[in-house]
């Protein structure tokens, strides 16, 4: 599979009042070509800096990065300069964040900022807005022209989310990035959001990079996983592996924390002791030391290397077949 | 059992005047159910469906517009002042925010001490400070955090305090209101890990609201499922989220993942068409039908009544009504 964007090495600093930290690690992975990839993790594990350092969004001067490359197109974004950046933002990859809010502008008509990424990009009007009523119909919104000349605060969230897909995939872009595009909608919003991005992609072949903290959301949507915790990667691997056999103590933690459903018997769920650190304040060694049941003496000092086997990677000095809360412990049986 | 529910609430209706409208909104349209000594009712359904509002109903934060409330037999719909606070006693709510419902000036202590010196429990300033450390120890808190400043603890930890808080008046019922929505995913199943020996511990009554269904049939003995307002479904916990009767609860199965991905990946989504409509201006017939994949043109005109319609399983349905009298399932 040829990847559309590759990150090696990915590492950003943030300038705070008490020093820099770093809250992306040296960071490396790829997207294919049509892939569906979900970048998971817990509140301030580093998942939106990561991808906002990709895009080249990451709040400056606050934020900087200090080393490796974005290749997309087998250009290094982070060594390119401005002009060419904003020339790949939106028709090469693009992104949707939680609140739609973030990508619209309230005193604009939803037509005219769509019309407005188009245009930006060298489509002439007429082309654009022909474009903007195909791109609204094409994300499910009633009525595309009367939609087109509404302001944003006439929709609801969930519709507003559409629009956001709507102005991100109007260039037909290779990667769409989603940061928890889902979280704020209700349970059946969601569905319909999801089915959405998957009919999008069987339809024009699009990759997306779903990023989330939610593993249901992630066995819903995703071939492959990245997860994340305290600014690193921790564990990669396809959604099915990694469910069935995860290889690092966090995720097992993750996926066994999650109430199982159709299940007669319902054991107590299985628990990480503490809460997840933010990136700026991580623990030394394995930043996962403090809370996990299978620390021995080296977490404490020594950083894991993620290591790589065909098809997955972990992050830890302890092989599964060794742990004492083996992976699938607690989980009730199905019925 | 010939013992009385601990919890009644009758035919709760809690209307809202819209602001500058002259508009009413029912929040609340007419919710029916009890809650047994030692049980656990979840009570599920999307944002606006009335679970807060029948939650602080039933804790009597609010009067309802009509309807009834007992507890332990007694009527307690429209009771005030002490009469009310002997309500409090033994009726707790929990909230969803756990920072934002601390008082960010008061130490873990004084906020336990406060509630203990107002409802004049565990006697002296000694007997509460002990009291005080009591509750931590239940809730899994070291002793050390009685000094603590909201700011100054996790979510998980505030929400612990949040529950230390309405334990502190040894309640036979707590409401909890989407107690773990707010918190970590690897921080969720130690809070509901802790409800849970709570509960059994201390043989208390909950009623469990969450928007989550996973989470809700994980802890619930009997589910109520709401949509605008009303209750559509409501049963024992394995019949009500694994076979359910009314389609709307078969959409908020659909969103719950199966934890093996294998069969997660050949899972078929067909997400409900729509959106929640305005509760100012519910829909004609079934309050369900424009959303509806099963809707027939009854459903447009006739509101289904909530029926018994398979042992201890009722379902506000024209269609799972049918099926069940034909086939004794849903379709
Ligand atoms: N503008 C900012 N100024 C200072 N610190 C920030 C800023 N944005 C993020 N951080 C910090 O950077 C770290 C990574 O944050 P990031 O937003 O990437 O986390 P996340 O994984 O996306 O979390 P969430 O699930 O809450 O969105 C955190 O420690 C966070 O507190
Ligand atoms: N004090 C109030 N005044 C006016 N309307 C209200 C008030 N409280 C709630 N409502 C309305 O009543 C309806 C039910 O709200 P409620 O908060 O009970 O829903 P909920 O099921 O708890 O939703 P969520 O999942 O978002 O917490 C909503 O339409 C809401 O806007
Ligand atoms: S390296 Fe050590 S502390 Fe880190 S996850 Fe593995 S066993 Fe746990
Ligand atoms: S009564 Fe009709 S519209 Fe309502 S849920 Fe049943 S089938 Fe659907
Ligand atoms: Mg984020
Ligand atoms: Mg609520």
């Amino acid at each position: 599979m040829t990847a559309v964007l590759s990150v090696r090495g990915l590492t950003t600093v943030l300038h705070l009042a008490d020093g820099p930290v770093e809250v992306v690690k040296s960071v490396s992975f790829d997207i294919g070509a049509g892939e569906t990839v979900a970048l998971v993790g817990e509140s301030g594990s580093g998942k939106s800096m990561t991808m906002l350092s990709v895009m080249g969004l990451h709040p400056q001067p606050t934020a900087e990065i200090v080393g490796g490359e974005v290749l997309l197109d087998d250009v290094d974004l982070v060594g390119a300069d401005e002009r060419y950046r904003r020339s790949v933002r939106g028709s090469s990859m693009a992104m949707v964040y939680q609140d739609p809010m973030t990508s619209l502008n309230p005193l604009m008509r939803i037509g005219a900022q769509i019309e407005e990424v188009l245009t930006a990009h060298g489509t002439s009007r007429r082309a654009a807005q022909a474009r903007v009523l195909e791109v609204l119909a094409e994300v499910g919104i009633p009525q595309p022209a009367r939609a087109a000349r509404a302001f944003p605060h006439e929709f609801s969230g969930g519709m507003r989310q559409r629009v956001v897909i709507a102005m991100a995939i109007a260039l037909r872009p290779a990667l769409l990035i989603a940061d928890e595009p889902t979280t704020a909608l209700d349970v059946t919003i969601q569905q319909q959001i999801i089915a959405l991005v998957r009919r999008l992609q069987a339809e024009t072949g699009t990759a997306v990079m779903w990023i989330t903290h939610d593993l249901g959301v992630v066995a819903r949507v995703a071939s492959r996983l990245l997860v994340m915790y305290a600014g690193r990667l921790v564990e990669t691997g396809s959604t099915r592996a990694v469910f069935a056999r995860p290889e690092h103590p966090y995720t097992a933690g993750l996926i066994a924390a999650i109430p199982p459903a159709r299940v007669a018997e319902r054991a107590p769920l299985r628990q990480i002791p503490g809460a997840p650190p933010d990136a700026a304040h991580a623990p030394s060694g394995c930043p996962f030391h403090p809370r996990c049941p299978e620390v021995v003496p080296r977490c404490r000092e020594e950083m894991p290397p993620l290591t790589q086997r065909p098809g997955s990677a972990a992050a830890c000095w302890v092989p599964p077949s060794q742990w004492s809360v083996p992976a699938d412990a607690e989980r009730g049986q199905a019925s | 059992m010939t013992e009385s529910p601990i919890l009644r609430a009758e035919d709760l209706v809690k209307v809202y005047p819209i602001r500058g409208t002259g508009q009413e909104l029912r929040a609340a349209a007419g919710v029916s159910f009890t809650l047994d000594r030692g049980e656990t009712l979840g009570i599920v359904g999307e944002s606006g469906c009335g679970k807060s509002t029948t939650g602080r109903l039933l804790v009597r934060l609010e009067e309802p517009t009509s309807g009834r409330i007992e507890l332990a037999g007694e009527d307690v719909t429209r009771v005030r002042g002490r009469a009310l606070r002997a309500v409090h006693r033994r009726i707790q709510l929990v909230f969803q925010d756990p920072f934002a419902s601390l008082n960010p000036r008061l130490t873990v202590a004084q906020t336990l001490e406060e509630v203990l010196r107002v409802y004049q429990l565990a006697g002296d300033k000694a007997g509460r400070r002990r009291r005080v450390q009591e509750l931590l120890g239940m809730v899994g808190l070291r002793t050390g955090f009685a000094e603590r400043y909201p700011h100054q603890m996790s979510g998980g930890q505030c929400q612990r305090v949040g529950i230390a808080r309405a334990l502190a008046v040894e309640p036979q019922v707590v409401v909890l209101d989407e107690p773990v929505s707010a918190l970590d995913v690897s921080v969720q199943s130690e809070v509901m890990n802790l409800l849970t020996r709570l509960r059994d511990e201390l043989e208390l009554s909950y009623v469990f609201i969450s928007h989550d269904l996973g989470m809700v049939r994980h802890i619930s003995d009997r589910i109520v499922v709401m949509y605008l307002g009303r209750i559509v479904e409501l049963g024992p916990w394995r019949a009500v989220s694994d076979e359910p009767l009314h389609p709307y609860t078969r959409a908020l199965q659909e969103a719950v993942p199966l934890a093996d991905p294998d069969l997660e990946a050949g899972r078929e989504i067909e997400p409900l068409r729509g959106e929640v409509p305005d509760p100012a201006n519910p829909p004609s017939g079934c309050v369900f039908h424009p959303r509806c994949p099963l809707a027939e043109d009854v459903c447009r005109t006739e509101d289904p009544a909530l029926l018994e319609l398979l042992p201890g399983h009722q379902a506000a349905c024209h269609v799972a009504a049918r099926e069940v009298a034909r086939a004794g399932r849903p379709a």
